[in-house]
């Protein structure tokens, strides 16, 4: 599985509520990144079984939404990027390189 | 509905109708979130970047292992049938390669030729071999036994990666000799063509990698 900022964001993202489904939107719009960022990484995770996809059950009128939810791999893997990722930027220092 | 609003959710139908069949899901699941999105600016932008999963070319995932006989049947259908329209073309082209050597003129012209005469001897015993595997009589039990089967359809995939390997080495050699009137000299750009031919043929390894870690899971879970 790649390593990057942005699947960090993602799964930082999904333990924010990690019982809850969530919707494919609302992770781009707390993640701050774009639908053509987040759907390779969710279908990677969802590739390596760390994802699990479900259809909303439709109310009437509106077409079902596609709804993601770690699974107990994925939220094992999700909290070990996740405080590599914090181990990481407390190792950095905070004005590196930067004159006064 | 304004034009914005519009051309964004046809963006988002297009994506699904065109998206292979391993994203079709996904696209889906982009398109219902473009309708759902309020802004109409942020929903073209949402289209416009589900557009990017055009880009993932890879084959419906394997739920169960019923489904390996069918899909092995139909991979064998196509390597005989992919075998034998090489066979036809390393034929064609050995020959033709063959004339170039009686008809170069300098040295580096028949070093050129005999090299790629080489490439087609070997591509041809390998394709004869390969084309008497596929008919092996067993094979046709083969499709009762899930477990042998899938193995078997595993072994297939890679077999089809190192030939697609081999076949483009060929390939770019034999045109860039066509190209170059046999001259050995110009190795280089065959270097680059080959190289971008292994570039272009990326997906196709990674979607058989995919779909034997696939086969892999379904057996783990068959064990």
């Amino acid at each position: 599985m790649r390593r990057s900022p942005q699947t960090a964001l993602v799964l930082a993202e999904f333990l924010s509520d990690e019982q809850e489904w969530r919707y494919g939107y609302d992770i781009s719009r707390n993640t701050g990144l774009k639908s053509g960022t987040l759907y390779p990484i969710l279908m990677r995770l969802a590739e390596h079984r760390m994802l699990k996809t479900t259809w909303e059950t439709a109310e009437t009128g509106r077409p079902p939404r596609h709804m993601y939810k770690l699974t107990e791999d994925g939220m094992r893997y999700a909290r070990e990027q996740v405080s590599t990722a914090r181990e990481q930027a407390v190792g950095e220092p905070a004005f590196d390189g930067v004159g006064l | 509905m304004t034009l914005v609003r519009r051309v964004a959710l046809e963006i988002s139908s297009r994506v699904v109708r065109w998206a292979s069949p391993g994203c079709k899901e996904w696209a889906e699941g982009l398109e219902r979130e473009a309708e759902v999105i309020e802004s109409d600016w942020a929903a073209l932008r949402w289209a416009l970047g589900s557009t990017r999963v055009l880009l993932d070319r890879r084959r419906a995932p394997l739920t169960s292992l019923d489904e390996i006989p069918a899909e092995t049947q139909k991979l064998v259908e196509m390597a005989r049938k992919h075998v034998g329209i090489l066979l036809a073309m390393s034929t064609t082209f050995g020959l033709i390669d063959l004339l170039g050597f009686f008809r170069a003129r300098s040295n580096m012209g028949r070093a050129g030729a005999s090299l790629v005469v080489l490439a087609w001897i070997l591509a041809g015993t390998y394709l004869l071999m390969e084309r008497r595997r596929l008919k092996e009589p067993w094979k046709a039990h083969l499709y009762d036994d899930l477990v042998a089967c899938a193995r078997f359809y595993k072994e297939q995939l890679k077999r089809l990666d190192i030939a697609w390997i081999y076949f483009s080495f060929w390939f770019c050699l034999e045109l860039n000799f066509y190209m170059h009137d046999n001259d050995v000299s110009y190795l280089w750009m065959f270097a680059g063509m080959f190289l971008f031919t292994l570039l272009v043929t990326h997906q196709t390894k990674q979607n058989n990698l995919r779909r034997i870690e696939e086969i892999n899971a379904l057996l783990g879970e068959r064990e």
